[in-house]
């Protein structure tokens, strides 16, 4: 597991004036399920987003499977990287069909686009009763999981989730998370999780990294960063 | 039955330019109000080349599409930039802006005057001066633009032009470049509309800048919502109606001077209608 997939350098990132991310060095490892933590505005989306190319970078290098990247989505989608963002992040008059199709971004071969999404919606068993309606119709824990399906329909190498546990129900988390876990044992999908539901999360996964005020503060495997203590010092401020 | 037959040509051509304002709008949701512009650049395009430089039609209308789409896409970066309320305010100061060089270039547009004495299309030979042929030709253009844009939106392409309309970041972030699709679709929308120009006018024989103002936008986007958004039956269906209804005044005796005044009232009304009781218009695929 100590292959990367994805390395980031020195990374800096402002928004006008202000520095969002301090000389940022993160690495995610090949199979690998890393939490991302922090207080809220720690800039752990901001990280994420960059990385993707949702945000300019200012300074920091971005190196994904081997290739230094000058990141953008459509790029970085086509190196092997899927991004869902926080919410519902579904197309909510499109069928969970169509919703699916729109994750195969660089396959125009009809039936390999089918085959994967049968592939998909047996993994998925929800989303294959459902398969002709339309997404706003499914609950908020449904919605989740079709996000994840279709962000899984290029069979990404790294997948990163930022809180996908926004606005569901304890034992909808649950079951998210579980699924999670078996995408990355069935796929062997790298993934990354911004969450502060990290109850849930840290039986899940291996490494860790906390961010505070832009700055990286701790790394290392869930054991050491779920210590109690730690985690007071993040979210009482006593890391800033 | 002449009268039937101007009503017609007019619903065919209105059907051209709601099919093509519901391929922008409703099928990608691009909300733009300069549609209306392009439908003007296309039918001076025609009028200009055909009365001033002894075009035929057939490369006057090519022209007027290739222009189009020249200018089409140049504003679609200052457009496209933005999202929404601010896409419409700037489509619409563009449509501004282009009305008054229609106005004002009186060199090339004859400004206010208009232009006088466009003849009916030719083709291979065929003059389709009378009114009977000239409808036959423009519902052959609506049956094709209609069938262009069924094959466009049933295809992969009209599905992710359907998940832009619905979550922009959502579509960027599954690895669709935004921007690229928006342009070509504004870029095709506006093709479409300069056609329905030409076909405009050289079925009126004459042309002038109001015929391409807020207005005559503003009637297509309310056709598109009257008739649903991303229906391409819809755009006919609105088009019929914007067109007939308001047509149907002339036979209750009112006073020609309030005529097209109380014709706009009845669009404003329809669109009011339409909002409060059936926001998704007639057959569209969802709520605008």
């Amino acid at each position: 597991m100590t292959e990367k997939i994805l390395q980031v350098r020195n990374l800096d990132v402002h928004f006008g004036p202000t520095k969002v991310l301090h000389d940022v060095d993160f690495e995610v490892r090949k199979g690998e399920i890393l939490i991302l933590m922090g207080p809220n505005g720690a800039g752990k989306t901001v990280l994420l987003k960059t990385v993707f190319g949702l945000f300019e970078k200012s300074v920091g290098e971005v190196e994904f499977d081997g290739k230094v990247i000058r990141p953008t989505p459509d790029k970085m989608v086509e190196a092997g990287m899927s991004f869902v963002g926080q919410g519902k992040r579904t197309f909510p008059s499109m069928t969970i069909e169509d919703n699916l199709k729109m994750g195969a971004f660089l396959w125009t071969d009809k039936k390999m686009i089918d085959k994967r999404i049968d592939e998909l919606v047996h993994f998925f068993p929800v989303l294959k009763k459902k398969f002709k309606m339309l997404a706003f119709n499914m609950s908020g824990g449904e919605q989740q999981i079709l996000s994840l399906a279709r962000a899984l329909m290029m069979n990404p190498k790294l997948l990163v989730l930022d809180e996908p546990s926004i606005g569901l129900a304890p034992k909808i988390v649950q079951d998210v998370f579980e699924k999670i876990a078996e995408v990355n044992k069935s796929f062997g999908t790298s993934i990354v999780i911004v969450e502060h539901n990290l109850k849930s999360l840290l039986h899940i996964a291996h490494r860790g990294y906390i961010l505070v005020k832009g700055k990286i503060a701790m790394e290392g495997p869930v054991e050491e960063l779920s210590d109690s203590k730690t985690l007071e010092k993040v979210f009482f401020g006593e890391l800033a | 039955m002449d009268y039937f037959l101007h009503l017609a040509i007019v619903v065919t051509i209105f059907s051209i330019l709601a099919m093509s304002l519901n391929y922008v709008a409703g099928f990608t949701g691009i909300l733009s109000l300069s549609h209306a512009t392009f439908y003007g650049i296309g039918a001076y395009a025609t009028a200009i080349l055909t009365t001033q430089y002894g075009f035929s039609f057939v490369p006057s209308v090519v022209i007027g599409m290739v222009l189009t789409a020249i200018i089409a896409y140049a504003a679609s970066f200052p457009i496209l930039k933005l999202k929404e309320d601010s896409l419409v305010l700037v489509s619409f100061g563009f449509s501004i802006i282009m009305f008054n060089v229609m106005l004002n270039w009186t060199s090339l547009t004859k400004g206010p005057l208009g232009i006088k004495g466009i003849m009916a299309p030719e083709i291979l030979g065929v003059n389709f001066f009378s009114k009977p042929y000239f409808f036959a030709l423009v519902l052959a253009v609506a049956i094709i633009t209609y069938f262009f844009f069924k094959r466009i939106t049933s295809s992969p392409y009209g599905i992710i032009m359907k998940g832009i309309r619905e979550n922009q970041t959502v579509a960027a972030v599954n690895g669709h470049n935004v921007l690229r699709y928006q342009r070509s679709v504004f870029v095709v929308g506006a093709v479409f509309a300069a056609i329905a120009g030409s076909f405009t006018a050289t079925f009126l024989a004459f042309i002038e800048p109001k015929l391409f103002e807020l207005m005559p936008s503003m009637l297509i986007l309310i056709m598109i919502i009257l008739g649903g958004m991303a229906s391409l039956k819809g755009s006919v269906l609105g088009a019929f109606i914007l067109i007939l209804v308001p047509e149907a005044l002339r036979f209750l005796g009112l006073p020609p001077s309030i005529l097209a005044e109380v014709q706009q009232m009845i669009y404003g009304l329809v669109l009011i209608l339409v909002m409060y009781l059936r926001p998704q218009g007639l057959m569209g695929e969802y709520k605008i």
